[in-house]
C-alpha cells in the first residue's frame, strides 16, 4: 500500500463512522428521555419512573459491588422475542424510560438465575426473605446462587435475650446454642432494592395487556 | 516486506536495538495471563461449588470475573499485543525502537497501573461494565502509558525505511489509534461523567465490539499477515482480497455493536442496524480468510511451533467470523440471547484468535530477539497441544450448553433445572481453563530458561551443561 495520508483518512472516517452511529447519536435521541405523566383508570396522575428510596438507592450500590449482574439480566424482552413475558419474568418488555435512574444500568447479558427486572412485583406484600442471601441453597434447592455470608452478623446472642431480627434457621444450618445470625445493614438495603424493582406501570411505548388477554394466555 | 523466507534465528540489527521494550512487555503479557486465567478458573470452579469460599466478598463471581476480564484484556493482551505491534513494525520498517528508555517507563507504569486496578476490582472499587472494570483511579495511568507506548509506535512506522508499507502494517497502525479512542470514549461517558439510562448499555456494547474487533482483532491480523507467509514460505498472493478485506472489517465492525442489544430496552433501529452489519461482517471474513491461509506443506508446519499456532488462530477468526454472521439473525438472538453461547463465542475470539495469534509472535519473536532458539522442544510442543486443545475445551461446551439454555429457556423448564443442564457443560469449559492454563507453565518454562541465559550471573556455562545432551543430539541428526 502506498498513500499514508489517504489511508489515514480513509480509517479515520470508517471508524468514526460508527462513533457518531453508535456513541453520539443515540446520546442525542435519548439524553432528554423525559419521566412520564399519566393518569390511570382511577383517574389519578401518576409519574413514571420514580427515583428509589435512600435505603433501596444504597443496596443497588451493594447489588453493583457483588456482581450480581453477571447472572441476573433486567430486562423483559418483548413477546415476539423471547420466552420472557410467558416465564412471569414481566407484564411488558422493558423500555429505556425504565432504566433513567439507573447508574450504573444493570441490564446484563447472561441468565445463570431469573431476570429480576419484577422481582419486587413477584414477591406481592410478602417481605423480602433474607435467609435467600444468607445461604439461597436453604430457600431453593439445588440453586448455583452464591451465599451472601459476609452479609450477615454471625454472633453470640446478647445477654438482653436473642435479637428479634435473628434469622430463623432450622435443621443443620441453625446456629449452635447461645449464637445467631443477624442482618447487617448492606443486608437490609440490598433486600430494598431487589423489593424495589418493578417496572409493571403503563407507558405509551409499551401499554400493559389488558387483563382479560392475561387471562386466556 | 521481505518476499523470501528467512529461518535465521538472530533478528535484524532494528530489532535487536529494540528488544528490551519488547521482551519486557511480552514477559509481563504473560504473567498478566496467568494472573487472568487463574481467576477465570476460580470463577468457573465457584459457578460449580457455589458455597465454597462464599464467606470472602472478594471471591464474589461478579469480582472475579471482573478481575480475571482485566487481567486477559489490559495485562495480557493490551501487553503482548503492544509487543508484537512494536516489534513487527520496528522489523518491517527496519528501524530500531525510539526512546526505548521512555518505552520502559511506559510499560512499567502500565503494569503499576494494574498491579493497583485488579486488587481494586476485588475489594469491590471496579466498574460494573464489561472490560472498563478496572477502579477509575489507576486509568489515568494506564491511558498515559498507552498513548507513550503508541506515540513510540506511530514515530516507527512514520520512520519506516520504505514509502510502501505492507497490509500488517496497515492493521497494527490502526490498532494503536482506535484503542485511547474508544477507552477514552468508554471512560469519559460511562465512569467519569456517566451518561444517562439505557445510553450506557448502549455505548458499554460499542465498547466491547471496539476492543475486540477494533483493537485487538487488527493485532492479530497484522501478526498473522506477516508471520503466516514467512514461516510457511509462501507469499500471499491476494493484495485485492486483502484491501477488501481490510477496508470492509474497518467499516463494519464497529456498527455490529447492537447485537447484544436485540430485543432490548433501546430504539429499535440500533439492535436492526447490528443485525445487518453482523450479516454482512462474512464479506471481510471471507475476504481476509482467502488472503491469509496459506497452506503450508506438513513438514514444515509440523516443524514450526509458530506456524501451527498461526494457522489455527487463523482458522478461528474463520469460524468465529462466520458464526457471528449467522447467529446474527433475529430468529438465532430469539434463542441465544442471553446465554453462554455468545460468552463462548467471544472466547472463541479472544483465545483461540488473538491469544494464539500472540503466542505465534512470541515464538517467532523472541528467538530473535535472544539470538538463539527456545531451549526445549518438548516444551514448546507441551505448550501448543495444550493451548489449541484447551480453547477448544473452553469453547465447544459454551457454545453447545448456550444453545441447549437458549432452547430451555425459551420453554416452560424452570430456571434452576435449565442451570442444573447447563452445570456439565460449564464444569468441562472450566476443565478446559485449567489445561490452556496448565500448558502456559510450558511456555514460561521454556522462556525463563532462554532469558536466564542471558540474565543470570554463570546462567550460560550452567544452562549449556544442562542443555548439552539436547543440543548435542540436535547436531547429531544434522
Amino acid at each position: 500500500m502506498k498513500h499514508g495520508a489517504l489511508l489515514f483518512c480513509g480509517v479515520l472516517t470508517a471508524f468514526s463512522a460508527s462513533w457518531w452511529g453508535m456513541v453520539a447519536y443515540p446520546q442525542r435521541q435519548l439524553s432528554n428521555l423525559p419521566i412520564y405523566l399519566g393518569t390511570n383508570d382511577a383517574g389519578m396522575a401518576y409519574q413514571y419512573p420514580t427515583a428509589r428510596s435512600g435505603e433501596a438507592a444504597q443496596g443497588r450500590q451493594v447489588y453493583v459491588s457483588l456482581g450480581c449482574v453477571a447472572c441476573h439480566t433486567q430486562q423483559v424482552r418483548p413477546v415476539d422475542g423471547g420466552n420472557d413475558i410467558a416465564r412471569g419474568w414481566g407484564r411488558r418488555r422493558s423500555v429505556a424510560r425504565d432504566y433513567i435512574y439507573d447508574e450504573p444500568v444493570q441490564m446484563g447479558d447472561n441468565r445463570l438465575g431469573p431476570d429480576l427486572a419484577n422481582y419486587g412485583e413477584r414477591l406481592g406484600t410478602n417481605a423480602f426473605p433474607l435467609t435467600r442471601l444468607f445461604n439461597p441453597q436453604l430457600v431453593v434447592s439445588n440453586t448455583i446462587c452464591p451465599p451472601l455470608p459476609f452479609l450477615f452478623d454471625h454472633r453470640s446472642v446478647r445477654i438482653s435475650g436473642p435479637s428479634a431480627e435473628a434469622l430463623v434457621l432450622k435443621g443443620t444450618a441453625a446456629p449452635a446454642v447461645g449464637e445467631e445470625v443477624v442482618p447487617t445493614l448492606a443486608a437490609y438495603q440490598l433486600a430494598a432494592y431487589l423489593k424495589s424493582l418493578h417496572t409493571s406501570v403503563e407507558v405509551p411505548e409499551a401499554l400493559l395487556p389488558v387483563p382479560s388477554e392475561e387471562a386466556s394466555k | 516486506m521481505s518476499s523470501s523466507p528467512s529461518f535465521s534465528v538472530r533478528g535484524d540489527t532494528s530489532e535487536l536495538r529494540s528488544a528490551g521494550p519488547v521482551l519486557y512487555l511480552f514477559g509481563s503479557g504473560l504473567l498478566w495471563l496467568l494472573v487472568g486465567l487463574v481467576f477465570s478458573l476460580v470463577a468457573a470452579v465457584k459457578l460449580q461449588f457455589p458455597t465454597l469460599g462464599a464467606e470472602f466478598a472478594f471471591l464474589s463471581i461478579g469480582r472475579v470475573q471482573g478481575a480475571a476480564n482485566a487481567s486477559l484484556i489490559y495485562g495480557f493482551a493490551g501487553q503482548a499485543g503492544m509487543a508484537l505491534t512494536l516489534w513487527l513494525l520496528a522489523r518491517l520498517g527496519e528501524r530500531p525502537l525510539p526512546a526505548g528508555g521512555l518505552a520502559i517507563i511506559a510499560v512499567a507504569s502500565w503494569n503499576v497501573a494494574l498491579t493497583f486496578g485488579v486488587p481494586g476490582i476485588l475489594v469491590g472499587q471496579g466498574v460494573a461494565y464489561r472490560w472498563l472494570e478496572l477502579p477509575k483511579e489507576v486509568v489515568p495511568l494506564l491511558f498515559l502509558s498507552y498513548i507513550t507506548l503508541a506515540v513510540i509506535g506511530t514515530l516507527l512506522f512514520f520512520r519506516r525505511s520504505q514509502k510502501r508499507f505492507s497490509t500488517a502494517q496497515a492493521y497494527l497502525l490502526v490498532a494503536l489509534f482506535w484503542f485511547p479512542w474508544a477507552f477514552a470514549t468508554g471512560e469519559v461517558t460511562l465512569v467519569y461523567w456517566p451518561v444517562r439510562g439505557v445510553l450506557q448499555a448502549i455505548i458499554a456494547g460499542w465498547y466491547g465490539q471496539a476492543i475486540l474487533l477494533g483493537w485487538l482483532t487488527p493485532i492479530a491480523l497484522g501478526g498473522l499477515y506477516s508471520i503466516l507467509p514467512e514461516l510457511s514460505g509462501r507469499a500471499s498472493r491476494q493484495p485485492f482480497y486483502e484491501a477488501i478485506g481490510f477496508w470492509t472489517w474497518l467499516i463494519l465492525s464497529g456498527w455490529t455493536a447492537g447485537s447484544s442489544l436485540v430485543g432490548g430496552p433501546v430504539p429499535a433501529w440500533i439492535p436492526t442496524l447490528a443485525v445487518a452489519s453482523g450479516v454482512l461482517l462474512i464479506i471481510p471474513t471471507v475476504h481476509i480468510s482467502l488472503s491469509l491461509h496459506t497452506s503450508p506443506q506438513l513438514r514444515v508446519l509440523l516443524s514450526s511451533p509458530g506456524l501451527f499456532l498461526a494457522t489455527f488462530s487463523g482458522i478461528s477468526f474463520t469460524i468465529s467470523g462466520l458464526a457471528t454472521a449467522l447467529t446474527s439473525f433475529r430468529c438465532a438472538r430469539e434463542v441465544l440471547q442471553h446465554t453462554e453461547f455468545f460468552t463462548g463465542l467471544q472466547q472463541l475470539t479472544f483465545f483461540g484468535f488473538i491469544a494464539l495469534a500472540l503466542f505465534a509472535g512470541i515464538y517467532v519473536a523472541v528467538p530473535r530477539l535472544l539470538g538463539r532458539k527456545l531451549p526445549f522442544p518438548i516444551l514448546s510442543f507441551l505448550h501448543v497441544a495444550g493451548s489449541i486443545f484447551g480453547v477448544g475445551i473452553v469453547v465447544i461446551p459454551l457454545l453447545v450448553g448456550g444453545w441447549c439454555q437458549g432452547w430451555e429457556l425459551n420453554s416452560q423448564t424452570p430456571i434452576v433445572t435449565v442451570v442444573q443442564n447447563l452445570k456439565p457443560w460449564l464444569g468441562l469449559h472450566a476443565f478446559g481453563l485449567l489445561v490452556f492454563l496448565g500448558s502456559q507453565f510450558a511456555l514460561l518454562a521454556n522462556l525463563l530458561v532462554a532469558v536466564g541465559y542471558f540474565l543470570i550471573p554463570f546462567g550460560k556455562p550452567v544452562l549449556d551443561w544442562v542443555l548439552a545432551p539436547n543440543q548435542t543430539a540436535a547436531v547429531h541428526n544434522k
